[in-house]
């Protein structure tokens, strides 16, 4: 039985190969819309999390702070709220650190005591903090200890993150809510339009005895199919996309350390599944206007 | 009892209204005996097809009762309805055949919607095509058929999987004299064979002088 309904639905699709590649066609640039928006918003979270991790503060220690006084200010930096990890960052360690970026110049360094730059605490902070009040609120607490010299935290770029992340999230919100529907819109009405143009067949079928099921059968076949064809054509072009742009970016300055991550594989489920079932409803819903006894 | 066995169709004092308050149908009742012959006649909008659509179910009448080979229309559900149209064979004036199907599909859909074997629907169609005169055109599209051929193969549809009764509303209507008489041939054959058979037409000259009983229908009331 299920391979006569796999052969009429395949016979049905090559006799009308046109419609239904038109209908899959839609399907795959509505679908290649959201999942073009999913994995833009998907690396553009990614970025804002890393960038907001690596974003922490920094603890610069007083010329002449006791070595014993290192280990009891890690312990207290540590048990912090809000506070990922702590590492501490001798002189010795700084100074290698401006070697190495200063690359070609750092003759400049020649016959400067290796143990000029202040010991220092880096800490890196838990996401859910970040926010520049919090952050603010650590940094005042920490420039109260002793030993302390001062704090410095990217404040700037603490503010514009936030206020980037804020507007993102509202454009986002109202994105992932009117470009689903729109692209559910149009390939429902392409569909509706398909099916329209074969409301004779589903008349005819129904007048000479064919059971509701074996009218609708062949057509919700025909929806699996448009509906899997196009979400898989609209994912291979996101890959080809992602490929292409990890390409191009890999080659700039500007953004050598950012890497581009492709969709997770919960995602890429979720919008099969997505496509499949409207395809399906919208099919159902079409056949059963015109295929009424 | 003996006469209700031989009645295959029985309409009983039906009525069908349209909305606002068009009546189509008033109080129409009649029987028709397995294996008779009847024609439907009258002017057009007269309520032919009307009474036709409510005998294969595709209208409900608003009051009054039909029965089908004893059953009850009004007790069928709308499940069971394809069930009851295989054993009424329709054939319209405007012939209802699918152009992007072959001949040969068009008459093999009505055995497929009863699980036939591909076999089985082979031998059929063929048998049937054969009948009608068309055994060499199973390959050709409906578009590239003349009108009585078009008619043929929608006769052939409606009669390959052997209904008890078929229904006929105006399946001369599009045709030419020769075409038309060429139908009326097949459907004297098909009734030969004990096929009940309605046939609706407003052409005078195949009702005149039959023998056959003629229903008139006038103003959505049946007249004898």
């Amino acid at each position: 039985m299920t391979g006569v309904l796999f052969r009429r639905a395949l016979s049905d699709m090559k006799r009308d190969w046109v419609r239904q590649l038109l209908t899959t066609l839609v399907v795959t640039l509505s679908l290649l819309i959201i999942s073009l928006f999913a994995f833009f918003t998907h690396n553009l979270r990614v970025f804002v999390d890393r960038f907001s991790s690596e974003l922490g503060l920094v603890v610069y220690l007083e010329d002449g702070t006791p070595p014993v006084r290192v280990p009891q200010l890690y312990n207290t930096l540590s048990r912090l709220p809000g506070v990922k990890s702590v590492r501490y960052v001798s002189p010795e360690e700084a100074f290698a650190r401006l070697e190495k970026e200063l690359a070609g110049e750092k003759d400049v360094l020649e016959g400067v005591d290796p143990l000029f730059l202040p010991p220092s605490f880096e800490l890196y902070l838990d996401r859910a903090i970040f926010n520049l009040d919090r952050v603010r609120e650590v940094a005042t607490e920490i420039d109260g200890y002793e030993n302390v010299e001062k704090v410095r935290y990217g404040q700037e770029w603490i503010a514009r993150l936030n206020a980037f992340a804020a507007a993102a999230d509202i454009v986002l919100a109202g994105l992932s809510v009117l470009l689903p529907l729109t692209a559910a819109f149009v390939v429902s009405t392409t569909i509706q339009l398909s099916v329209f143009a074969r409301k004779d067949e589903i008349e005819i079928l129904g007048l000479v005895g064919g059971t509701g099921s074996f009218i609708k059968a062949p057509f919700l076949v025909a929806a699996v199919i448009q509906g899997a064809a196009g979400a898989a054509a609209a994912i291979t072009f996101t890959y080809l996309a992602f490929l292409s742009l990890r390409g191009f970016l890999s080659g700039t300055r500007l953004f050598k350390d950012v890497s581009i991550v492709f969709l997770p594989w919960h995602v890429i489920a979720a919008l099969s599944m997505a496509s499949i079932l409207l395809c399906l409803l919208m099919t159902y819903l079409s056949i059963q206007r015109y295929a009424r006894p | 009892m003996a006469a209700l066995e031989k009645q295959i169709i029985r309409v009983d004092g039906i009525t069908k209204t349209y909305p606002p308050d068009i009546v189509s149908l008033f109080q129409v009742s009649c029987e028709i005996e397995k294996g008779e012959f009847v024609f439907l006649t009258g002017p057009s909008g007269s309520g032919k097809t009307t009474f036709l659509k409510l005998l294969f179910c595709a209208e409900r009448p608003t009051s009054g009762e039909i029965w089908i080979d004893g059953i009850a229309l009004s007790s069928v559900a709308g499940a069971q309805i394809p069930h009851l149209r295989r054993k009424v064979g329709v054939v319209f004036q405007d012939f209802k055949l699918l152009p992007t199907k072959t001949i040969f599909e068009n008459v093999a859909v009505s055995l497929e919607v009863v699980g036939l074997s591909r076999d089985q629907i082979e031998k059929r169609v063929r048998q049937v095509l054969d009948a009608v005169g068309l055994a060499g055109k199973l390959e050709r599209y409906p578009l590239q058929l003349s009108g009585g051929e078009q008619q043929r193969v929608s006769l052939a549809r409606a009669v390959v999987n052997r209904p008890p009764i078929i229904l006929a509303d105006e399946p001369t209507g599009n045709l030419d004299t020769r075409r038309a008489d060429e139908v009326m041939d097949l459907m004297d054959e098909l009734n030969a064979q004990g096929t009940t058979i309605v046939f609706a037409t407003h052409n005078e000259r195949f009702y005149t002088h039959t023998y056959r009983r003629v229903l008139r229908i006038k103003d959505g009331r049946l007249a004898s």
